[in-house]
């Protein structure tokens, strides 16, 4: 007997096998993660602000065009581990804490699936193919805190459906530090108000059979009250207080902001990147199709939400992901239960598939995620590379004005620089506090007003003069292919100062008399 | 439910979807349709060779809507731009009619839908021979459903049909496609596990498939001969056009206009999720393939909708029955019909609703009117210039100009225009290498011999065209003429 729990312990269950193999496959992908876009650098560097000053900054400290103004620090958490992970191991360990949150919510993601199905393969498929869906926004930033945190909030309230109510007090904890570490804490909100319309119509409207569907209890309500109630109460816990629910919802109220924004766009199906998510989409729908019976009026409006708003915004699908596998995981798992004439010639295969979901409720080996995430620190500390193509986890100069700022930090340039919108981050991560840029990815606080000048310039559109004079701009560092450039060099008014295939630093001369 | 309802309610319906549809006929690629159409006329041919443009000048053209083309210059030439108008009108609200036949439950629920889906599908409700294709396809889907679920063989139209529709425009692999699913939709019920009502006998599948086989050669009926078999291809092979065109984009939700598909696919989804019961292979087949197509490429909003509102329909009235009969046998269950002394009322509402609909249509399309967004959205005032002026030389242009600038000046062939596939990949990527100001622009502007640039007045080629030496020869508010 003691042997078997022994081996119980060793043994890692399906879940930590595969957040180990999802784990090194985000290692892998470390330079895609840093490359693909800018703000890491900002949240780094606002990190560093706190950890040196002791203080969250309330104001602008990193531009030139919005210095002093009142800023709502919405992720302050997500950048001060980010800032102790750089300090610790630099940008392998900022790669390092993201592989480990992507990794964790997809335990979360595969143990609510494994709870809603039958066997394992089918949870296996499905986070799997989720896990492909939501990498299209597997960045280096704070809303993979919010995966986490997402993750988490629906595996507390499936506690609560379960009716173990010991479980509330956990939603105002999560919560709690998810308010602080990024603005999408709304997103628990959005799933607690469509779960509760489920519930309220189960027991007020469609009057299921009992025991048809188990979470329209009055006890499951009056707990999903309460942990709703005392979380949105302890949102108010931050440094900026209502300021930040007036952020994340007066940003999404601006339509031209939204629209401007990359993470905010619909995904492209026409891109095999939204293949997995579409892929998800067309399940979705084939085994509710196929399936003859009703399924959980909360699980079927979750999963509603969650497809409209990943379809409206690209960034939304993780959020997608982690509401819909584990309810496609039961719903495929209830059809594969009816009793189908040809079942009898995969009967071999779902014998099998039960033993290995017996195997997995009595496995324990879950120090071997911890093992895994140790072997890595090693490895990064020995100087080995995890990336697939042996890169390196850096800021590439292809991608960033590697070559340039190392130019301008030799020269000892001071003065004002228009910058590239992405390479904002870049630049305060180069060189804060000596130097602040025009605009980064922050555009919440920069606002539509700013944005739409720095459009008006990089495009070269009409007024672009007026508004680099009005900031008193001295230098402009953009790519060579942005059409700004020619524009700077057939006005007799910039001369090129810096030049490489990434990066052309210009410089102001005084108009020729 | 008495007749005199269902038929308050159909025709209450159609006048809505005549309402919705009654717009300005204005749209960019109409002006180079009535051209053709007028020339096609003029000369007693189609026009299979291009002459509009000077990029493609004296190629063969694979003119695939040549008949509509006709029939949209027929409208205009009798009617103006009333004609077209109507002509959308009558296209959009047959469309949704045939569709509306093809819906299940009360006549007020089925009407409701037909407003939803028609919020949907009025997307592409525009003057172009794509009207057609919306048509047909619906004409091919009540076809196919008399058989399916009625018993009533209508199944000899089909040929007729894609003959016309393969004269009509590119979009009738829509039509064989919408075949083969219920084929194998069809097909898949065969087997015991799957089997859901209606089930249809292999003896009529096997006749259903022999119909298909006659309408695949009964499309090579046209000027294009076996060349409109290449049409679909040869479109969807040009790369730029999804990254280009808007049409053939991917949903951007984002744009209030195209949510009510993204409600209609979720309402649809809400809907599977409370029937608790099977769907029918077909069903399921047809609702994944169009939601499929849907989210690749917008223009197949309207064919979705076509498609899966008779499945959305026969949804909600299983739940909602459902929801009436519970307890209760479903036979005890009568829903209240209207008294007929409802009828003058019915009556005068049909009445006002004719009154509104021709009223709008009168206004919308009237010259004017007309007139006014042709200022707002083309070159009228630069046109005007350039005929009075007639500055010489190659006219580089804005590509949603080009049809227009076939209609209104054809003494200066375009650069390009909304014919994509007789483009292709290179010329369009050469007009955005010009567009969007890239290396090799110059190049390109001289290979082509280019004197004149027509373009928007806030692009931004006009600053570098400006700092490059080019002279501003016209300006107005809309446009802007450049000469070297």
């Amino acid at each position: 007997m003691k042997s078997f729990r022994l081996v119980n312990y060793l043994l890692p269950d399906f879940g930590t096998l595969l957040s180990i193999a999802i784990f090194f496959g985000v290692l892998g992908l470390g330079p895609r993660m840093l490359n693909m876009d800018g703000d890491l650098g900002r949240h780094i560097t606002v990190g560093k602000f706190i950890l040196e000053n002791g203080q969250i900054p309330r104001v602008d400290y990193f531009s030139f065009t919005m210095p002093g103004e009142s800023l709502v620090p919405h992720e302050w958490i997500a950048q001060v581990v980010f800032r102790l992970a750089h300090l610790l191991m630099g940008l392998d360990g900022v790669i390092l804490l993201c592989a480990g949150l992507i990794s964790i919510t997809i335990y979360f993601i595969f143990i609510q699936s494994i709870n809603r199905s039958f066997g394992v393969f089918i949870p296996i498929a499905l986070t799997i193919l989720g896990a492909g869906a939501s990498s299209l926004h597997w960045l280096a930033r704070p809303h993979l805190f919010t995966f986490l945190f997402f993750a988490l909030w629906l595996w507390i309230i499936a506690q609560l459906k379960m009716k173990r109510f010991s479980f509330t007090w956990l939603m105002p904890v999560v919560m709690l530090i998810w308010v602080n570490t990024h603005g999408a804490f709304i997103a628990g909100f959005v799933s607690w108000f469509t779960i509760g319309l489920g519930w309220l119509l189960e027991r007020f409207l469609f009057h299921r059979d009992e025991g048809e569907i188990s979470d329209q209890s009055v006890e499951v309500g009056r707990y999903l009250l309460l942990g709703g109630v005392s979380s949105f109460l302890v949102t108010f816990l931050n440094p900026a207080g209502i300021e930040t629910w007036k952020t994340s919802i007066g940003y999404l109220q601006s339509r031209y902001l939204v629209g401007h924004t990359a993470e905010y766009l619909p995904p492209d199906f026409q891109s095999p990147s939204a293949f997995p998510f579409l892929i998800m989409i067309l399940l979705l729908i084939l085994f509710l199709g196929l399936r003859s019976n009703k399924i959980s009026t909360s699980d079927l409006l979750l999963v509603t939400s969650w497809t409209g708003m990943s379809l409206i915004s690209a960034r939304n699908i993780p959020l997608f992901v982690v509401a819909a596998v584990p309810v496609l995981s039961g719903i495929i798992s209830d059809w594969l239960k009816e009793p189908h004439p040809w079942i009898k010639r995969i009967a071999g295969i779902r014998i099998y598939d039960h033993l290995l979901a017996a195997m997995q409720r009595g496995m324990r080996g879950y120090f071997w995620f911890p093992l895994a995430f140790v072997i890595s620190v090693i490895i990064f500390l020995s100087g080995s590379k995890l990336d697939f193509f042996q890169k390196g986890n850096r800021f590439l100069p292809e991608v960033f004005p590697v070559g340039a700022m190392d130019w301008i930090e030799k020269e000892e340039i001071t003065g004002r620089i228009f910058n590239y919108f992405p390479w904002g981050g870049y630049i305060l991560y180069r060189s804060w506090p000596e130097r602040t840029v025009f605009i980064d990815g922050q555009t919440d606080f920069y606002g539509e007003s700013l944005t739409r000048q720095y459009e008006m310039v990089i495009t070269a559109s009409p007024g672009w003069k007026e508004v680099l004079k009005s900031y008193q701009v001295e230098y402009v560092l953009i790519p060579p292919d942005l059409k700004l450039c020619d524009t700077l060099a057939l006005s007799g008014e910039w001369v090129m100062f810096y030049q490489d295939s990434t990066a052309l630093l210009w410089k102001q001369v005084l108009p020729p008399k | 439910m008495s007749q005199n309802q269902n038929c308050f309610y159909f025709f209450l319906v159609l006048l809505l979807i005549a309402l919705m549809a009654a717009r300005t006929p204005i749209d960019s690629d109409m002006w180079w349709h009535l051209r053709a159409g007028e020339d096609t006329l003029k000369t007693g041919s189609p026009i299979l060779i291009d002459s509009y443009s000077f990029t493609r000048f004296g190629t063969s053209w694979i003119n695939h809507s040549w008949l509509a083309q006709v029939i949209f210059y027929l409208f205009y030439q009798v009617g103006n731009f009333w004609g077209i108008s109507f002509l959308v009108v009558v296209l959009a609200a047959a469309s949704m009619g045939f569709t509306y036949a093809q819906m299940d439950g009360f006549p007020i629920l089925r009407a409701f839908l037909l407003v939803i889906g028609s919020l949907v599908a009025a997307v592409v409700w525009v003057p172009r021979p794509q009207m057609f294709s919306l048509l047909l396809l619906a004409v091919v889907s009540w076809i196919l459903f008399l058989y399916r679920f009625r018993k009533i063989n209508r199944l000899w139209l089909l040929p007729p049909v894609f003959l016309f529709w393969s004269n009509l425009h590119g979009g009738y692999p829509l039509g064989f496609f919408f075949l083969a699913v219920v084929l194998i939709g069809d097909g898949i019920n065969q087997l015991r596990f799957f089997r859901v009502t209606p089930f249809v006998e292999l003896k009529s599948i096997a006749r259903l498939s022999g119909v298909l086989l006659i309408c695949l050669p009964v499309v090579l009926i046209n000027p294009n001969g076996i060349q409109m078999w290449l049409v679909p291809f040869q479109t969807l092979d040009v790369e730029i056009l999804r990254n280009f065109i808007s049409e053939w984009a991917s949903p951007d939700f984002h744009q209030l206009y195209q949510q009510p598909f993204l409600w209609l696919l979720l309402f649809f989804i809400v809907l599977q999720g409370l029937a608790g019961r099977k769907l029918h292979p077909l069903d399921l087949l047809v609702v994944i393939t169009f939601t499929y197509l849907g989210l690749t490429a917008r223009r197949n909003y309207a064919p979705f909708t076509i498609a899966v509102l008779p499945i959305v329909s026969r949804l909600l009235d299983d739940i909602i029955r459902q929801s009436f009969t519970m307890g209760r046998p479903e036979e005890d269950v009568k829903f209240q019909s209207f008294p007929n002394r409802f009828k003058w009322i019915n009556l005068t509402i049909i009445g006002l609703l004719t009154v509104f609909v021709i009223a709008k249509g009168y206004v919308t399309a009237h010259p004017v009117i007309v007139d006014y967004f042709e200022r707002q959205s083309y070159p009228k005032d630069a046109v005007r210039w350039l005929e009075q002026e007639k500055p010489i030389g190659n006219l580089f242009n804005s590509y949603n100009w080009g049809g227009y600038l076939i209609w209104s000046l054809p003494s200066y062939p375009v650069y390009v225009d909304g014919r994509t596939d007789l483009f292709g990949d290179q010329i369009l990527k050469d007009w955005m290498k010009v567009m969007n100001v890239e290396k090799g622009r110059q190049e390109v502007l001289d290979r082509w011999e280019i004197k004149l640039v027509l373009v928007e007045a806030d692009q931004p080629l006009t600053t570098i065209l400006e700092l490059e030496g080019w002279k501003r020869i016209y300006q107005d508010q809309i446009a802007l003429i450049y000469e070297r």
